[in-house]
């Protein structure tokens, strides 16, 4: 049997102690598993049983559980799916899956598989996949509630919404093209579908310009600690990184950069990246850090500017930039009013940091606010979404244009919101004039 | 029992029957046309007009490729209009009205040109198909034809029932009698049918109609034609009248709707959308106060007038009791009642992009039979089917045209990826590639693949050499002459334009007047103005052309990755059971065909991927 018929099974919850624990399989083979594992009636579609489970080979109970069972194609996948809710142990869970895993036709389920499947399936578009990928990747709140908006469908339903008003007004306008010698069809398009359209293109062009802070959601913030050799850059990240307010995420040391700090700033995930000091270079590796430095700075979402001298501190007008005098311990209230515009931190003593993460988490959260209904995870997306907001443009300001360039605008607009989520085609439009006009011959 | 053979065999004289004659004939192949009978061949059954929007396109397209339609309206047309003027000379379509008479006679005379030709008199009552392949059809006269390729274009004969008020009965069209046993034949092989339903209006006797109360509706002062040919037309020509319906029309209607046989239930089949009858004008649009109806003239000596836009099958005595309720028609009385027709149509589905049969081979369909509508749908299915068989008899390549390149690919190829669900009328909606797709460049597109597959005569091939000769020279003149801002008559801008542009290039301008422009190089006096004015047109629409052509080119990509035909779809991973389903079905040529099939997900192209045939 081949791979991607076989009935996949894989734990949907964390590995660890817990009350309940749920394991999924998907596929041809997952209703006679569970009827053979729990010598029982498979419950009915949408329903939940407890059940008895057994090794069927050595007839021990493994676990009381409860069962619940989709069948194809209303499930998650399309196909048919179980799930067990198990006791929440390590102990159970190893020998469910072992179990399982003895079954025929049965195998563990790639990463995202459900998913892929349920793609393959047509249970779902591309953009809630994309949705549902960075769900599970999700690590914070807000993350979370971004992806939801995605896979929930709010993104989907916005722009269908905006589709079928392209496609409405084009309707018209090819009914006017196809039918208006022959029947009276009327004022082509009125005042309140013009302002319609106007708002959407609003809406379009605003989704676009907030889609960069959605993605810095989405990837969480990246902050730069910057400075020359020795400025207190290290020192600095290792006392944010234990502070209570800044829980550090499991998921530091990733490929990045060794030094990466990941922050979890009042739901909002940050990564903090320690650079290399930057001077003139004494050999190739210190060059070669230098450059990095410099790139991370580059890409940087905001970057902590340290400096341990006040009259060393230089003002860059990088509006990313937030300056730090650091080593404040060291310097007296006269000395620092030299670098005013920087907040004092000290290492040592503690000084500024509470100050410092309270500016850091307001900067963080700026801009996030302004959200859209529609959440754009990709640079395609994006860039999909501003052509359409262009043609349309054109249309509005094109009024009195040849009717056959006005419908190529709306066919082409209607095309990049259909590649977002399906296809478009023209018995649709014929549809939606014969659902409104009487036409004759 | 006679036998006699062909190398193609045509069976139904309608308009694509007389095309898919000529294609074959042209081609060279010894072509057989057999007919019920010889003297309606030609005839049009319905209304006494051709082209029109997307329709007009469809007739220079088949006049780009040689056929007879184009030529035999400009010889019969006594109403030239081009719809559309004001809306975009993409969607702009000729149309004319026709002499019933003179149509008919110039198709004859038109097909009596061919030397490969031969008209025969018959009614072909069985087809003989042998492992898979057509042998030959029998007829009502004991004869036998042997023929490897037969084009069947039945109109609606296949088991024709007209329905008139709470009567019917069973006739191929008022006046001549159903294929009932030919039906029979094809459904025996395997062929399955469906019903759809079509209907015509009654027709009025000229004389009795006050037409001095009506408004009068004149064509064109200079007539478009519709074949590329045509330098000039010769026929007089006549106005049309319009009026509309009223109130007590509709109350009248609705009070007796019981009686049309779409609501008595004799009817089920589903009919035109797009051309109701005024029953169902009535029912389905309740709020409108009129429907409008052109009265057009049949002939120059025929007093019969055509009612467009009052098609009905109710009663024969409540037909008049309505009519006579409209303005200018109170003393009108009817030369023939209007009459809904039933018929069998076969799934297109069935068939391949050359309209031949999947399962059958060297038997093509066209025209009705396929699910279609209209004269000039039913001409261009004509000609691509009578061009393959005529190919495919002669052992040469098929002759296929992609939805990019015409209005017949965009017809033949929703007839066989879609299928039918009520009777298929060409629109410029259809046509995704509108912009490209113009009825004044049909033959700047179509004549060369005419003259590469042998379907143009010597004469139209030098009339198109001669015409791209004089494209090639206005080109260059449009190329040539500079002209400044001020030049071409456009207001200066804040910041005064000096520069110089091409005329091409200033015709691309939304705001430039096009005569304006072309008034600036003089020596284009000396050009055909269609010439002219389709460079004018084509210059004008550059930056959407461009966009059309990239897209054009990833979709012929997709095209030419050819799936095998001989693919096992359902082992393909990951492919869901409705998807393999659809493809085991409609066995999709290549991965463009796939993506048309409805409702086809991306993720089951994606997995198709793996499975493309290089082409070499």
């Amino acid at each position: 049997m081949s791979r991607q018929r076989m009935t996949i099974f894989a734990p949907a919850t964390a590995d660890s102690m817990s009350a309940i624990g749920i394991m999924r399989l998907s596929g041809p083979n997952s209703l006679d598993v569970i009827e053979l594992l729990t010598t029982k009636a498979v419950p009915e579609h949408r329903y939940f049983a407890q059940r008895r489970l057994r090794d069927p080979t050595s007839n021990d109970v493994i676990d009381e559980v409860g069962v619940f069972v989709f069948r194809a194609p209303q499930s998650y996948t399309g196909e048919d799916v179980v799930e067990i809710h198990h006791h929440g142990s390590t102990a159970i869970r190893r020998e469910l899956m072992a179990v399982l895993a003895k079954q025929s036709g049965c195998r563990v389920a790639d990463p995202g598989e459900f998913t892929k499947r349920a793609l393959l399936n047509g249970r779902m578009d591309l953009l809630a996949a994309e949705g549902v990928q960075a769900l599970i990747a999700a690590e914070t709140k807000i993350q979370a509630r971004q992806a939801i908006s995605a896979v929930s469908g709010e993104s989907d339903f916005l722009l269908r919404t905006w589709r079928k008003l392209v496609l409405g007004v084009l309707a018209r306008l090819e009914a006017e093209i196809d039918f208006g010698e022959d029947e009276e069809i009327g004022s082509v398009v009125d005042a309140e579908t013009i302002s319609a359209v106007d708002a959407m293109i609003v809406e379009m062009r605003h989704a676009v310009e907030v889609a960069p802070m959605a993605e810095r959601v989405r990837r969480g913030t990246l902050v730069a600690l910057t400075g020359p050799p020795n400025s207190g850059k290290s020192s600095l990240l290792n006392v944010l990184a234990k502070r209570e307010v800044a829980i550090v995420s499991g998921e530091a040391g990733t490929t990045r950069d060794a030094l990466e700090v990941h922050l979890d700033l009042n739901g909002m995930a940050v990564t903090l990246v320690d650079t290399a000091g930057i001077r003139e270079p004494v050999s190739t590796v210190e060059k070669i850090g230098i450059e990095r430095a410099l790139q991370i700075r580059r890409n940087a979402d905001l970057v902590l500017e340290l400096c341990d001298r006040p009259n060393a501190l230089s003002l860059t007008d990088d509006d990313r930039s937030v300056p730090i005098l650091s080593k404040a311990d060291l310097w007296s209230k006269e000395q620092r009013k030299v670098a005013a515009r920087a907040i004092p931190v000290s290492s040592v003593t503690g000084e500024g940091i509470d100050q410092l993460l309270a500016i850091l988490s307001e900067r963080v959260g700026q801009g996030l606010d302004r959200k859209s209904a529609l959440s754009l995870t990709s640079e395609r997306q994006r860039e999909t979404l501003s052509e359409a907001a262009k043609l349309l443009d054109e249309f509005q300001s094109d009024f009195d244009g040849l009717l056959d360039i006005q419908c190529e605008r709306l066919r082409l607009a209607a095309n990049a919101l259909g590649r977002l989520t399906g296809r478009i085609d023209a018995e649709e439009i014929l549809d939606e004039i014969f659902a409104s006009f009487c036409v004759g011959k | 029992m006679k036998t006699m053979s062909a190398d193609v065999l045509v069976i139904g004289g309608g308009h694509a029957g007389v095309e898919a004659a000529s294609a074959s004939a042209r081609i060279g192949a010894s072509t057989v046309l057999l007919t019920q009978r010889v003297s309606t061949i030609g005839t049009m059954s319905c209304n006494p007009a051709i082209g029109g929007l997307g329709r007009g396109h469809l007739v220079r397209e088949i006049d780009a490729l040689g056929g007879i339609m184009g030529m035999a309206i400009d010889e019969a047309g006594i109403q030239f209009r081009v719809l559309n003027r004001r809306k975009g000379p993409a969607v702009q379509g000729p149309r004319a009205q026709a002499d019933r008479a003179l149509y008919a006679k110039a198709v004859r005379q038109l097909l009596a040109g061919h030397q490969r030709l031969r008209i025969a008199e018959g009614e072909a009552t069985e087809v003989r198909i042998e492992r898979g392949k057509i042998c030959g059809v029998f007829d009502d006269r004991n004869r036998y034809w042997i023929a490897k390729n037969v084009v069947l274009t039945t109109g609606t004969f296949l088991r024709g029932m007209i329905h008139i008020g709470t009567t019917s009965y069973s006739a191929g069209r008022d006046g001549d009698h159903a294929s009932t046993r030919l039906a029979r034949s094809l459904e025996s092989c395997g062929l399955r049918f469906g019903r759809l339903k079509t209907g015509t209006p009654p027709r009025l006797d000229g004389r009795t109609i006050a037409f001095e109360r009506l408004e009068e509706q004149f064509g064109d002062a200079e007539p478009f034609p519709l074949s590329f040919l045509t330098e000039r037309i010769e026929q007089a020509q006549v106005p049309c009248h319009r009026t509309y319906t009223n109130d007590t029309v509709h109350t009248l209607v609705r009070e007796n709707i019981h009686l049309a046989p779409s609501y008595s239930g004799q009817i089920q089949s589903s009919g035109v959308r797009y051309c109701p009858s005024i029953e169902d004008k009535i029912d389905r649009f309740p709020d409108r106060e009129r429907h409008q109806i052109f009265l057009e003239p049949e002939g120059l000596r025929d007093r019969t007038i055509y009612p467009n836009g009052i098609s009905t099958a109710l009663p024969p005595p409540l037909q008049l009791k309505v009519l006579r309720e409209i303005d200018g028609l109170e003393d009108v009385s009817i030369t023939q009642p209007g009459y809904a027709i039933e018929y069998d149509h076969v799934d297109p589905r069935c068939l391949t992009q050359t309209l031949e049969l999947k399962a059958t081979e060297g038997l093509f369909l066209a025209g009705q039979i396929n699910g279609t509508t209209g004269y000039e749908e039913a001409a261009a299915q004509g000609l691509v089917a009578g061009a393959n068989a005529a190919l495919k008899a002669k052992g040469l390549g098929a002759f296929t045209l992609h939805r990019s390149e015409a209005y017949i690919g965009v017809l033949i190829d929703d007839l066989i990826t879609r299928g039918v669900r009520e009777p298929y009328r060409m629109f410029t909606s259809r046509a995704e590639y509108r912009l490209s797709l113009r009825a004044g460049n049909a033959d700047l597109r179509l004549t060369p693949r005419g003259i590469s597959f042998g379907l143009i005569s010597l004469n139209r091939r030098r009339a198109f050499e001669k015409r791209c000769g004089e494209y090639a020279r206005a080109k260059s003149i449009l190329d040539g002459y500079m002209a400044t801002r001020a030049g071409v008559g456009l207001p200066e801008k804040s910041k005064p334009d000096g520069r110089s542009r091409s005329l091409t290039e200033w015709l691309s301008h939304s705001d430039v007047k096009i005569d304006k422009v072309v008034a600036l190089a003089p020596e284009l006096s000396g050009i055909t103005t269609s010439i002219v004015d389709e460079l004018a047109v084509e210059a004008s629409y550059a930056p959407y052309l461009r966009q059309q052509a990239e897209e054009i080119g990833s979709v012929l990509d997709d095209e030419s990755l050819k799936l095998p035909s001989d693919l096992r779809w359902c082992k393909i991973d990951g492919l869901s059971n409705e998807m393999c389903a659809l493809f085991t079905e409609m066995k999709p040529q290549s991965l463009g065909a796939a993506s048309r099939l409805p409702g086809v997900t991306p993720a089951a192209i994606a997995l198709l991927h793996p499975y493309v045939q290089r082409s070499a």
